[in-house]
């Protein structure tokens, strides 16, 4: 038992590490001046922090205690195990290969309605742990973009015809089924269910029925499915759009960017 | 072994006179890793007889893994703790704070201890997952309360660890770990003989660990629900300052030697659902393998106690087996545990339970049901609470020593 042990212990180191602190060069988007702020994303596995633990899925749970979903960690929801995270400006998307279906945890719906029954640590809660002394920025991203902005051919003052390909990330292939059918990619909320109309051609946006602004609970935050936005010859409208709901989303988005200073020792 | 246990009947009474000690027996030797017992011989001035010389080394640990029966070397993700596998840190994706108070009653007298103070922390990379963790747990409960016509025994102490381990996804869904470990720790055994024809009213031993030991463990993230692990606890090495001394005297003999326990390897699975999850563990050792060695004493007496262990010891096969029950809707957890620890004494093991054993020999192994709870008083705080009963026989009577582990964690 030993001998097997010590040999199943030696393969598994022998074989290398699939553990990298940081990205490989060619994928070092740090260094890049090519690269627009807005086609810089970074795949972050397995590491989760407090500021990001409602966006895992695999360890929500609901409690008719305080009637909101909540971070469990002696829970394991085995059905989002195959869904692959994607960071992108202190956000979490989800890509769920199966459905192809892109989800982002929204704090303010519908995980998060009205915070803790009897205590301090709602939504003003989580606000005040959003910071993280000691973290560094994870990317210089700007406050005016948006996640999934539009980065098309006619954008591409960087010289990036497919920005996933470019950092190593194609986003293409996970928006394609395994007999080759391409089908758009749809960004919900976590926990709801494919919005009808969603898949349509248009650049999709997320339904502001769902998503309620942090201080006047108005709609906002227009999130752009990643193909469509390449292909589309409007980039200006597209850009136009996402500069509008950036400025929607202003204060949600401080508060993501702050996040994602908390969260820059993932890619560095 | 009665030559052996001769020579602490000498020994007592040499350290009325002599103030000297020069031997051990099996029941010191193994009693800082395992629970053993034996007969010993005394004097009352007119004949000799014998009394029950007893140990006791209940396993502790952090209370989710003592809940679920210790059956963690494949628990990953679910026992977000210090467990057995230091490979199941990796599979943590956060960091935590816990403190845990530990609780025994052994027949009725009661001792109450620090339980543990651990950190696990995740870091933060690009690809993979990498964590470590650090903190002191206590995993053995030497609290011992035993009463007859003869004796009436009183122990008490521990042996905690003091670790470091470390852990990272080394294949994709292949997780490792490693973890080094000062082990320290003190047992107090107080024999009091009731015969008033006693040659001596009663003794007191002191022991003194320390030590090192280590682990390395791996787990495969075989299926979303499925997670294969298995572990070694590497030989640990304990340092022993041993002293005895008898009632009402001033005087006392002291001793030192090293004692070096077998490996423990283990093997288990645990299977992830979203209301239920299953877990199970064997550990196995041979404790023939435990070797006792001293510059204090002469050869001769090191090999005599040597060759007792291996007359004596054996193969332990341990099974562990948990649950643990995800209430819907609530923040709430409930865990289920049992082990099956056999005794070391050769023969009278779980490998040769299918012999024919005589019936009054076949009670030379422990059991332990267990079961706990935790609730989340708050995102991230969770109280925990762990009961463990272990059902152990001896001389035909059914003890029942429990353990409580009370705890507090911060998750962040």
């Amino acid at each position: 038992m030993k001998k097997i042990f010590l040999i199943l212990i030696s393969v598994v180191l022998l074989t290398g590490c699939y553990t990298t602190l940081y990205p490989p060069a060619n994928m070092d988007m740090s260094v890049s001046q090519d690269i627009p702020d807005s086609a810089r994303q970074v795949i972050v596995n397995n590491y989760y922090e407090t500021t990001e633990y409602y966006q895992v899925p695999s360890y929500h749970r609901y409690s008719l205690l305080w009637g909101s979903y909540y971070w469990d960690p002696f829970y394991y929801d085995y059905s989002y195990y195959n869904w692959r995270p994607y960071y992108w400006y202190g956000t979490y998307y989800y890509y769920n290969p199966y459905s192809h279906y892109w989800y982002y945890y929204d704090p303010y719906y519908p995980w998060h309605s009205g915070g803790w029954t009897g205590g301090s640590s709602g939504n003003n809660g989580d606000k005040g742990r959003i910071h993280k002394p000691g973290y560094n920025v994870l990317m210089s991203s700007t406050s005016e973009s948006a996640p999934f902005v539009s980065v098309g051919s006619n954008n591409n003052s960087g010289g990036i015809s497919k920005p996933g390909k470019k950092i190593g990330i194609d986003l293409n292939s996970d928006v394609t089924n395994n007999n080759g059918y391409y089908s758009n990619p749809n960004i919900q909320s976590l926990g709801k269910k494919p919005a009808t109309g969603t898949t349509s051609d248009d650049n999709l946006k997320k339904s502001g029925s769902t998503y309620k602004a942090p201080s006047n609970k108005k709609p906002a935050s227009t999130v752009y499915k990643p193909q469509k936005q390449r292909s589309s010859s409007s980039s200006s409208s597209s850009a136009k759009s996402s500069k509008q709901a950036n400025t929607k989303s202003s204060s949600s988005k401080n508060s993501r960017n702050e996040s994602s200073s908390s969260s820059s020792k993932k890619s560095k | 072994m009665t030559d052996i246990t001769m020579k602490k009947t000498i020994l007592i009474l040499l350290v009325g006179i002599f103030g000297f000690v020069s031997a051990q027996e099996l029941v010191d030797v193994i009693s800082p890793f395992y629970s053993y017992s034996q007969d010993a011989f005394h004097q009352n001035g007119t004949f000799d007889y014998t009394y029950p010389l007893r140990t006791s080394a209940l396993s502790t640990g952090s209370p989710l893994s003592a809940a679920i029966g210790h059956a963690t070397v494949a628990s990953g993700q679910m026992i977000p703790e210090y467990t057995v596998n230091p490979a199941n840190l990796a599979l943590t994706k956060y960091s935590s704070i816990q403190a845990h108070g530990l609780f025994n009653n052994y027949n009725g007298v009661n001792a109450n201890s620090l339980g543990g103070i651990n950190y696990l922390m995740s870091v933060p990379v690009y690809t993979g997952s990498m964590s470590f963790s650090a903190g002191i747990t206590k995993v053995r409960d030497h609290n011992l309360y035993y009463q007859n016509d003869d004796i009436v025994q009183r122990a008490k102490g521990g042996l905690y660890n003091w670790h470091f381990g470390g852990a990272m996804e080394m294949q994709e869904d292949i997780y490792v770990g490693a973890e080094v470990s000062l082990l320290t720790g003190n047992k107090n055994n107080d024999v009091d003989f009731l015969d008033p024809l006693s040659t001596v009213d009663g003794f007191i031993e002191d022991s003194k660990y320390f030590g090192v030991t280590a682990k390395v463990g791996l787990n495969y993230h075989v299926l979303p629900v499925l997670n294969i692990g298995i572990s070694m606890d590497l030989p640990s090495v304990v340092d022993v300052d041993y002293s005895i001394r008898n009632y009402y005297t001033n005087g006392s003999g002291s001793l030192n030697y090293d004692v070096t326990s077998p490996a423990v390897y283990r093997a288990g699975l645990a299977l992830t659902l979203r209301i239920v999850d299953l877990y199970y563990s064997y550990d196995y050792s041979n404790w023939q393998n435990l070797k006792f060695t001293s510059k204090e004493m002469l050869q001769t007496d090191i090999d005599e106690i040597n060759r007792d262990i291996t007359n004596n010891f054996g193969v332990v096969g341990s099974h562990h087996i948990g649950m643990a029950l995800h209430v819907p809707l609530l923040p709430l957890h409930f865990y289920f545990g049992y082990q099956y620890m056999p005794d070391v004494y050769q023969g009278l093991n779980a490998l040769s339970l299918g012999n024919l054993i005589p019936r009054e020999l076949t009670d030379r192994f422990s059991s332990s049901f267990s079961w706990g709870a935790s609730f989340f008083l708050k995102q991230g705080i969770s109280i925990t609470a762990a009961f463990e009963t272990y059902h152990i026989f001896y001389d035909d009577e059914l003890e029942k020593p429990k353990n409580v582990n009370l705890s507090l964690a911060y998750y962040f």
